[in-house]
């Protein structure tokens, strides 16, 4: 690359920096139990609620952001119409300006110039990565069951928190019989429904085995909030149904033990490219996406926090009382 | 400066843009729109249908690598029952390999001997089910060396299994298995993992015929394919050095009648001309898959197959 190019990309991203309006957050919410989420738009929004606590809320800055929840069936598996489908289908939608089942919208459309960001959740990160990763005429399934294509043209980039990017060994526990000593993770997951058995840590059912590199980043943030319990039955730090290797969707194997001084960088990640590590929070999977904890976040390796102008040192501590919906606010 | 410094740099330089926190000043995040925008403009140099490599590693070749799913006894006692298989897609007429092994992980190991003994007391089973619990097959797994366990009193037990043509799914479709293993102690203990294969039937298979050419500025790498069952069929591959480094990524998809068909293999000129080629190389992992639904039917990876001639990759990057 050139001294003049470098220089071309500097100049882009400060001006992008300093001129670009707060995007419009899109919110995907994880994995459920019935389809209520999909039924009822309440039910979806009511996902990012904990009593008074309230991650979009918090995200959106007292909803001075614009913002969209999309609702899809998390019973599906993540590939499926009523899951990667429809969410793919909303998220066009809101760049559209159409409103949600709420009455929000994103107020500048794409047409007008909009940026758009996806925040999702748990399953909400595994059915992000089967449509990022399925945009292209040349991907394994583009398009599959919606517009990916456009998605991907759209969005700017999505985050996730406490992804399933490589699946639960919390879903292993439930679909191989063995979730005795896992009683919250297994609550949380309740029974090997189709979406269960499409988040195994088995290669066979990973979105990486049917999805490339993502069209656009994906960052990367997750708990480390041992729960007694379920935690055992996980390896590694997690939040206490996914596990660290999974969150930070980490090539190998699935349950690979990792922690946030050694979670695998940016360059062993579970494709070549477009997952970007940003930090853990001590939070668990209920925390992640309600705002109700806000705890210690610690800086990971090719984490997103710097410490006097350098990258911190993975597992130091960066904040003392910081919700990941508190995070996301100071990422616009 | 590699492809790899170059994003470092740029990462670096979207440090420059700080949002301070003001309760530790000294801490702080970077502009994610910026760091995104770079990404992007990275990303741009470069077709989606062919990428430079930015680590040492072969994406397709560790993508089949089989992952080992370990579950842990109630409330995370030891010992962990580990399993894992030899492939991750089963072919027809291939007979796959299961292995499984107690693990005692980050408790306290006992010695070697008492290790042994505890590990081999253990008796091991599995079934194998479809995703709607129609059980395919049972199967015992053993340490004794038999069959297909290589080495008695390793502490990994291994079983085998075929299935029959008509367990099979239809030409151009696949099944996700769960293999449930069992491993049960003397005195009636008991440890339970869950892992799982795709049974695997493309209806589209590499005859082994390459053929590279250079076109539009592009190394193409045309590839011989045997196609049973009209469909969509997507083919990747990765191009390497002789001695295995990996350099670009390269894929495509097409829609195709049964035959015999000539598939492009496109590995872009930008993506060549920004890794360290050197004067030859070759397809280092090429594989073909039916993409008529999820999960696709996946197929085997070829490696090593086809040495690009040092003057034709010459003219790529002239």
């Amino acid at each position: 690359m050139t001294t003049a190019r470098v220089g071309l990309l500097l100049a882009s991203m400060l001006f992008a920096a300093h001129a670009t309006a707060a995007p419009c957050l899109i919110f995907v919410h994880g994995k459920q139990t019935d389809t209520n989420t999909f039924t009822n738009w309440n039910s979806a929004r009511d996902y990012w609620r904990n009593g008074s606590d309230d991650f979009i809320r918090t995200a959106t800055k007292n909803f001075a952001t614009d913002h969209y929840v999309v609702g899809y069936n998390g019973t599906n598996p993540y590939y499926g119409p009523d899951a990667a489908g429809h969410v793919a289908s909303e998220i066009v939608d809101a760049t559209n300006g159409v409103a949600d089942g709420g009455g929000n919208r994103c107020n500048t459309t794409w047409a007008q110039g909009g940026s758009f960001w996806i925040i999702a959740h748990s399953m909400g990160g595994t059915v992000t990565d089967f449509i990022l990763g399925n945009d292209d005429p040349s991907d394994p399934n583009h398009n599959y069951n919606g517009p990916y294509d456009t998605v991907a043209s759209r969005v700017t980039l999505a985050i996730t928190t406490g992804g399933a990017h490589r699946g639960s060994e919390g879903a292993d526990a439930v679909c191989g019989d063995s979730s005795g000593g896992c009683n919250w993770a297994a609550q949380w997951i309740q029974d090997c429904d189709t979406a269960t058995y499409w988040l195994r840590s088995d290669d066979a059912v990973q979105v990486r085995t049917y999805a490339s590199a993502p069209a656009k980043n994906i960052y990367l943030t997750g708990g480390y909030e041992a729960i007694f319990g379920a935690s055992a039955c996980l390896s590694g730090e997690d939040d206490g149904v996914v596990q660290y290797a999974s969150i930070f969707a980490c090539g190998g194997s699935a349950g690979t033990s990792y922690d946030n001084g050694d979670v695998c960088g940016n360059s062993a990640k579970q494709e070549a490219s477009g997952f970007v590590n940003l930090d853990g929070a001590h939070e668990n999977h209920s925390d992640e996406r309600d705002d109700s904890d806000a705890d210690t976040r610690r800086a990971i390796p090719d984490g997103i926090w710097t410490c006097g102008g350098g990258a911190c040192a993975p597992n130091t501590s960066v904040q003392s009382s910081m919700s990941t919906a508190e995070f996301v606010s100071i990422l616009y | 400066m590699t492809i790899k410094t170059h994003l470092s740099t740029l990462a670096a330089l979207a440090v420059l843009a700080l949002n301070a926190l003001p309760a530790q000043a000294q801490v702080a995040v970077p502009d994610l729109a910026a760091h995104a925008a770079a990404a992007q403009a990275e990303r741009l140099r470069y077709p989606a249908w062919s990428q430079p490599v930015l680590d040492a590693s072969d994406p397709i070749r560790a993508q089949r690598i089989p992952s080992v799913i370990t579950q842990r006894g109630p409330g995370g006692e030891a010992p962990a029952l580990s399993v894992w298989n030899d492939r991750i897609a089963w072919l027809p007429g291939e007979t796959l390999v299961l292995h499984a092994r107690l693990d005692w992980l980050d408790t306290e190991r006992p010695a070697w001997q008492a290790l042994s003994a505890a590990a081999q007391a253990w008796q091991m089973q599995a079934r194998v089910e479809t995703d709607t619990g129609t059980l395919l097959g049972t199967v015992d797994y053993n340490d004794a060396g038999q069959g297909a366990d290589r080495l008695a009193g390793d502490l990994t037990h291994t079983a085998s299994l075929s299935l029959p043509a008509s367990s099979l799914p239809a030409d151009g479709q696949a099944q996700a298995l769960i293999v449930k293993v069992t491993a049960t102690a003397a005195d009636g203990t008991v440890r339970r993992a869950a892992g799982g294969v795709l049974l695997s039937n493309p209806a589209a298979r590499l005859t082994g015929d390459f053929a590279p050419v250079v076109e539009g500025g592009d190394l193409i790498i045309r590839t011989k394919a045997l196609i049973t069952t009209p469909g969509r069929v997507h083919l990747s591959g990765t191009l390497g050095s002789l001695a295995g480094t990996p350099l670009v990524t390269a894929q495509a998809a097409e829609v195709l009648k049964p035959g015999v068909h000539w598939l492009d293999l496109r590995f872009a000129g930008a993506a060549l001309a920004d890794v360290a080629l050197p004067e030859v190389v070759q397809l280092s992992t090429v594989t073909l898959r039916s993409t008529n639904g999820m999960p696709n039917a996946l197929g085997p990876v070829l490696q090593n197959v086809a040495v690009v001639p040092a003057g034709l990759l010459a003219t790529v990057l002239r």
